[in-house]
């Protein structure tokens, strides 16, 4: 009998290892989703198969966080490759709990339950409340955590449980650094606590002066009653944190009135120059902006297919991760330019001489971002699609604390998702509502008509804008692709 | 005295005071207050806002107080600000004003809060409500109807409220207090008893404005505007008779509204015929494919 690495008898192995792709191959000839499949089914024949495989892996970084998980995920591997020269191993976007994880080390095990190549290094993007389940198979080199906004309350009750989680799962990696962003005040307060080491990556104040809305939507604004913001206290004293400046909803510098806790300095600061609208052709079809980021290091700049403050967070925090594995973060920088983004970020398709840009916008602070970054773009028209199935979360009254001033200039606006019809009444309901100002032009809960209507309306050369939560974007991903528009990213 | 009254004996504005939105703020409830100051404002009534925040030293003149939900931390500092700010409120409600109180503040101006830790918070008794601590969320789509209209004349001939609950606490009606509705689908006050919410008319319970307490968000009052326009001709009534209202054109919000309730209903029958375990591997594959 032959044995594997760790001198077990591979039998039941093989057997986990060969129904675990039985099931990725059922999962695909029913054509969706099978992602998590494979790693339930082997589990179930060998639950220390995918722990094995994963002790067998070389760096490990996990990427966790409300908003930009996946685009920080997908920076990261980009450097990863160029520093090892092969891309590391990485779960599927959405397939982003245990089983997703289990998944992804599956597929890369040869069938006596080895990892086809050992010591490679491995990202995979973690959802908030799979944490601690995933904590439980992968012991990671490096945990940068992104953000933490109010997403999906009907999931997981409100923020602070989310905080309680990954306080109680950091106990238990006492040799795991961690990459946070230093504007998040929850975040330091996490990290703090865990006594890890910590990289911390934030916002350049100089990026930060106060611009009025309006002037440039892609530079981070000063809002003194930003309704995106959740309240935040001190950690010690319970006081109301006092903010110098917010980037986007509780992000910013903050402080306690006491003098108790407040923003340390980031290792790794970024701010934003200029952002080059996408001509729609060839390598410079896509929107880019220029990053510089600083530290002790020195200074580096990229230029990054990303928009916004979200994409210097995410590009700062790539670097941060890759600091975190022992990555020159000057190396890292530079591994980072032309970098482009990931599924529903801000995707461009062509159809008929038309432009369409995809995003997801999820909560308040994705949805905030997204729209400043749309009316950037100075597009003929927004779709904006709201549904409330359990991946949208089936909770839709963050809609209310989202402002929708900055779509004013857009000329026409449609709603759509299953919640079309609250869409409209929060238009009904805005400030600029009473004198009956806002261009919609159609309110069609069905995903694939709303496209038609906008489509229609918009001209040959023009650009369609599509901002949707998840269920929302994926079907008018599959209207699109009726119609003929072929993507990189599968569906 | 300015004598700032229309021929009908109601006041042609409207003075809302929205309680500490800067701790309770996370279910869009913000929306609650837009509903009120649009449906007012297309009426010709004058609006006015003010905001009462953590550290405030007094309540402003109100005609109409609103109150929204928030995370458990904030709803301790909420309880700090009432040993301070409790009463006033109070007096101003027993005097006219008239409340409407969303989750953690229908929970905080309660009689009483017991955490799950036993500790129990005191609170002002504004709303004859007790609220207890409870393991499990009770979360999802509410369907509700109500048991009464909440004034004489309001209603505008739908009984039927509809939201979206997410609490933990389990609250108790007083021994003579009545709920605002009876819910069809979700839980409710406590998943109990079928009562959702409370509803204290005006000259109940020795205060003359019209006091509402509901765990309904969504937010609750732009898809229910018949709830919206009780409050506001309530509130404008300040105790005696409601002040009638212009009807407004409410298409928009009674399409939410009834796309709300056969939404629910068909996602409850969907659910009905599974067993509990194949819903919660079912829901998110199902969620994707789109059925």
């Amino acid at each position: 009998m032959t044995h594997n690495r760790h001198g077990r008898a591979t039998l039941r192995r093989t057997v986990a290892v060969l129904s675990g792709r039985t099931a990725r191959f059922v999962g695909r000839l029913l054509g969706r989703g099978g992602t998590s499949l494979p790693g339930l089914v082997a589990a179930r024949v060998d639950p220390t198969l995918v722990p094995a495989l994963a002790s067998e892996l070389g760096p490990v970084i996990l990427a966790v966080g409300t908003n930009g998980k996946t685009t920080t995920a997908r920076l990261i591997a980009r450097i990863l490759r160029d520093v090892q020269g092969a891309p590391p191993i990485a779960n599927r976007s959405g397939a982003n709990l245990e089983q997703g994880i289990a998944s992804s080390l599956l597929s890369m095990a040869d069938l006596r339950g080895d990892l086809r190549q050992p010591g490679r290094a491995a990202v995979f993007e973690v959802d908030e409340l799979a944490l601690d389940g995933v904590l439980k198979i992968v012991r990671p080199t490096a945990i940068v955590a992104t953000n933490l906004f109010r997403d999906q309350l009907d999931r997981y009750g409100e923020v602070d449980t989310i905080v309680d989680r990954w306080s109680a799962a950091f106990a238990g990696t006492a040799t795991t650094t961690l990459a946070i962003c230093s504007d998040d005040p929850r975040l330091e307060q996490l990290a703090a606590a865990s006594g890890l080491r910590t990289i911390r990556f934030g916002l350049d104040p100089g990026t930060v002066a106060p611009t009025s809305v309006g002037e440039d939507p892609t530079a981070p604004t000063i809002v003194p009653d930003d309704p995106v913001s959740d309240p935040v206290s001190c950690p010690v004293c319970g006081a109301a944190l006092q903010f110098a400046w917010h980037s986007i909803g509780q992000l910013g510098d903050y402080a306690c009135p006491d003098g108790h806790f407040r923003r340390p300095a980031p290792d790794v600061s970024v701010s934003i120059g200029q952002l080059h609208p996408g001509d729609g052709h060839g390598q410079r079809a896509r929107a880019t902006t220029r990053y510089a980021f600083r530290g002790a290091f020195g200074s580096a700049e990229a230029s990054v297919q990303l928009a916004g403050p979200s994409g210097a967070y995410d590009a700062a925090a790539a670097v941060s991760a890759a600091m975190a594995i022992g990555v020159d973060p000057c190396v890292a920088i530079h591994a980072l330019e032309g970098a482009t983004p990931a599924f529903g970020r801000l995707e461009e398709v062509r159809l008929h001489g038309r432009r369409v840009v995809l995003a997801l916008a999820k909560n308040p602070a994705s949805l905030t971002e997204s729209e400043a970054i749309a009316a950037a773009q100075k597009p003929d028209g927004i779709l904006l699609g709201l549904s409330d199935e359990p991946a949208d979360g089936r909770d839709v009254s963050w809609i209310w604390d989202v402002d929708f001033d900055a779509l004013s200039a857009v000329p026409m606006i449609g709603l759509t998702g299953t919640r079309a019809d609250d869409l409209a009444l929060r238009f009904k309901y805005s400030a600029r509502a009473v004198a009956g100002r806002w261009p919609i032009v159609a309110t069609e809960p069905h995903v694939d008509r709303a496209l038609e209507a906008m489509l229609g309306r918009v001209p040959r050369g023009g650009t369609l804008i599509v901002l949707a939560t998840y269920t929302a974007l994926l079907g008018i991903r599959r209207s699109l692709h009726r119609r003929g528009v072929v993507s990189a990213i599968p569906t | 005295m300015i004598d700032d009254r229309s021929p009908r004996g109601g006041s042609r504005r409207l003075r809302i005071v929205h309680l500490f939105p800067d701790l309770l703020n996370v279910y869009g409830d913000r929306g609650n207050v837009r509903a009120v100051v649009v449906r007012a404002e297309l009426r010709g009534i004058v609006v006015e806002t003010a905001t009462v925040k953590a550290g405030a030293r007094q309540i402003p003149p109100a005609d109409l107080f609103l109150i929204g939900g928030g995370q458990d931390r904030e709803q301790v500092a909420v309880a700090r600000e009432l040993v301070r700010l409790g009463p006033a409120i109070r007096t101003q409600i027993t005097d006219g004003a008239s409340l409407l109180a969303v989750c953690g503040g229908y929970q905080n101006l309660g009689s009483s809060y017991r955490t799950g830790a036993g500790q129990v918070i005191q609170g002002p008794g504004i709303l004859d409500v007790r609220t207890v601590a409870g393991s499990l969320r009770l979360i999802g789509p509410v369907v509700a109807h109500l048991a009464r209209l909440p004034t004489a004349n309001g209603g505008n001939g739908h009984e039927t409220l509809v939201g979206f609950e997410n609490h933990s606490g389990r609250t108790y009606l007083g021994t003579s207090a009545r709920p605002l509705a009876r819910v069809e689908i979700g839980r409710g006050n406590n998943g109990e008893d079928g009562g959702e919410g409370i509803l204290a008319r005006p000259g109940e319970g020795g205060m003359g404005g019209l006091r509402i307490g509901t765990y309904l968000h969504g937010p609750l009052l732009p898809s229910n505007p018949h709830l919206a326009d009780a409050l506001i001709a309530a509130a404008l009534g300040r105790g005696r008779a409601p002040v009638e209202l212009a009807p407004l054109d409410d298409a928009d919000e009674w399409r939410a509204h009834d796309r709300l309730v056969t939404r629910s209903r068909e996602h409850r029958r969907r659910n009905e015929r599974l067993p509990a375990w194949l819903r919660r591997v079912l829901d998110p594959v199902r969620s994707l494919v789109g059925f």
